[in-house]
């Protein structure tokens, strides 16, 4: 067996100017100079830390509270469980607790229904007296027929009507009742027309007309997702005939800018998800109804797992009124590429961008689609789609991507 | 020629560049069961320890358009969720990384989505001023991460790791997962390209001093 000759080693060592190629290091000053550049600054550290996640033990909430809910039911059966009928009981102190089992009467016209314990502060039986709700639990009131359902929340009664003070409060037909709002019936006040104790209310729900609290005020987020708390004037709790049937269209527009506001300051993903459906529950009606189910569905992109924001940008698509149809298109075919791997379903997403977007996310969605193709293994259909992609207007990224797609194309080796 | 093993930087609010206190490269042998049990004292000391760490990857490895502090928060949210099997097989500074760039890698792609969709602006934040404006560092680390944009994502991390972070090419072939001369390999062609985008951008070790940084 011959032997490699002894020169070729020493031929092919590697020079010492090779070897310092390799192994030397950045020059230090430059390095450091980038070292510098890109070292996070306390402040930046101390504002991670500040919002960093905090560890959940398997504590529940539910846990943490069954020593208040044992209170409650303690007192609960002290004041309450003795008198089975649907009067009321009276503390000495003006307090009274009802522990909700089967539809209750709690006092006259106000009804609640459901698990849960509602504690009534300085009760006062009668139609005419106000009174005060607080609801640790979620509970259904039904309040002169009409429904809501509530928990951690405080309300006002007076007669069939009702303010809400602290929290919110969803009725029947899914509108939400927020602080500082409240609901009148759209009938004469039994209060006035009948004050009879005893009358057994119509349980059938009912429309809920809403009152705005402060029409002409541009609301902040918070005012559209947690409405700062505002204690209503007693005077104003009494009942008239007059109703405003709906939300009022100025309230909605000005809710309306203040979601827009909030999200140009930099409101997004769950932030922004819960204030477009809090403003789509207060706002059914709104004239930006759908333009919000738009940005909804498109922030879900964030914040969903990726097939059910995918789900909920399709179903969006499905439907009339989407002024969007290009974006969340888009979105689709990121989530189906991107996040499920599925070129398939991107496909007919990726053609509408690449039929009917700007010249820029044409040449985009092209390159995907031209990707996917030979990611299928669609050699031919690649070849088509990408050779006239203008690499210029892509991102860097998508266009080193498109571009060694098209040399492993021509040299036949597409897997 | 390299620093110590883990050595993390951090700038203080004048500028003045200091190694992050008590960042040692453990391996969790000791603190392992507390750290899995979730204990606040323990989530507390790997926040400490890890935080400037995560951050600088972030900033180095996202590029201009990641928000650094909310992948950041990401990457701590999944170590969170994680940290119960966590077996201790690696040191945490190796996992962590591990995590980091994948969620670095998943935020990027969903950037350029946005910014392809013109949805760029709905999720845009505005930052507002911010101690490290009055710095006059924000333009060179724009600058730095142009640069290193520029690199395959492969050999940024490289560049990153061994040049910038100065670590040992051993440490880093162990946080990525690959042989020790694919490390060298990786930096000899990364070095290159770097410095030529470094000078593209106008980055010198002179800018540096002149923005105030290195301390």
């Amino acid at each position: 067996m011959s032997r490699v000759p002894p020169w070729v080693r020493p031929s092919t060592d590697p020079t010492a100017d090779e070897v310092e190629s390799v192994a030397a290091a950045l020059d230090p000053a430059l390095s450091a100079s980038v070292r510098s550049a890109t070292a996070p600054s306390a402040s930046e550290i101390a504002r991670l830390r500040a919002r960093l996640p905090t560890p959940q033990r398997g504590w529940s909430p539910l846990w943490v509270g069954a020593p208040a809910l044992v209170a409650v039911a303690l007192l609960t059966a002290r004041w309450v469980l003795p008198t089975a009928a649907l009067e009321p009981t009276t503390h000495p102190q003006g307090l009274f607790a009802v522990t909700v089992e089967a539809p209750r009467e709690v006092v006259s016209g106000v009804w609640v229904s459901g698990r849960g314990a509602a504690d009534v502060h300085d009760g006062v039986v009668g139609l005419e007296g106000i009174l005060r709700v607080v609801v640790s639990a979620p509970v259904e009131l039904d309040i002169g027929g009409s429904r809501f359902t509530t928990a951690d929340a405080e309300v006002h009664v007076a007669g069939d009507a009702l303010a809400v003070v602290r929290g919110s409060v969803r009725a029947a037909d899914g509108s939400f009742l927020a602080a500082g709002d409240r609901f009148v019936p759209a009938r004469p006040s039994v209060a006035r027309v009948a004050p009879v104790v005893t009358e057994v209310p119509d349980l059938a729900p009912r429309r809920v007309p809403l009152v705005a609290r402060a029409p002409v005020e541009a609301p902040t987020p918070d005012a559209v997702v947690d409405v700062a708390p505002a204690e209503p004037d007693p005077a104003n709790l009494e009942v008239g005939p007059a109703v405003v049937v709906q939300s009022e269209p100025s309230a909605a527009v000005a809710a309306w800018k203040g979601v827009l506001d909030a999200r140009d300051a930099g409101l997004a993903g769950d932030g922004l998800a819960r204030t477009l459906e809090a403003y789509q529950a207060r706002y059914p009606a709104s004239p930006f109804r759908g333009e919000a189910e738009d940005l909804l569905v498109l922030a879900q992109v964030q914040t969903l797992p990726a097939a059910r924001a995918l789900a909920g940008v399709e179903r969006r698509l499905g439907e009339a009124g989407s002024g969007r149809p290009l974006e969340l298109h888009a979105a689709a075919a990121f989530l189906a590429r991107e996040s499920l791997r599925d070129c398939a379903r991107a496909r007919p997403h990726d053609t509408f961008v690449s039929e009917r977007g700007s010249e820029r996310q044409r040449a985009t969605a092209r390159a995907f689609l031209g990707l996917c193709a030979a990611r299928e293994g669609r050699g031919g259909d690649a070849r088509a789609l990408l050779v006239g992609v203008d690499v210029a207007g892509l991102d860097p990224e998508l266009a080193v991507a498109v571009a060694r797609a098209r040399l492993e194309l021509e040299g036949g080796d597409v897997p | 020629m390299k620093g110590p093993a883990g050595c993390d930087t951090l700038r203080d609010e004048d500028g003045t560049l200091t190694r992050a206190a008590a960042t040692t490269d453990r391996r969790p042998d000791e603190g392992l069961p507390a750290l899995r049990a979730l204990e606040p004292r323990a989530v507390d000391r790997f926040y400490r320890e890890h935080a400037a760490s995560v951050l600088g990857w972030v900033i180095r490895l996202g590029g201009a358009r990641l928000d650094a502090e909310d992948v950041s928060h990401q990457v701590f949210e999944v170590a969170l969720n994680r940290l119960p099997s966590f077996r201790g097989e690696s040191t945490e500074r190796t996992w962590l990384y591990g995590i980091t760039r994948r969620v670095v890698a998943n935020a990027r792609r969903k950037s350029a989505f946005w910014s392809f969709v013109g949805l760029e602006s709905m999720f845009a934040r505005d930052p507002g001023p911010s101690p490290e404006h009055s710095t006059g560092l924000v333009g060179q680390r724009r600058r730095v991460q142009a640069a290193l944009d520029t690199l395959p994502f492969a050999q940024r991390e490289v560049v990153v790791l061994l040049e910038i972070e100065e670590r040992s090419a051993p440490e880093v072939a162990e946080m990525l997962g690959i042989p020790v001369g694919t490390v060298y390999s990786r930096s000899h062609h990364a070095r290159k390209a770097f410095v030529d985008a470094l000078a593209r951008e106008g980055v010198t070790a002179e800018t540096a001093v002149l923005a105030g940084g290195v301390g």
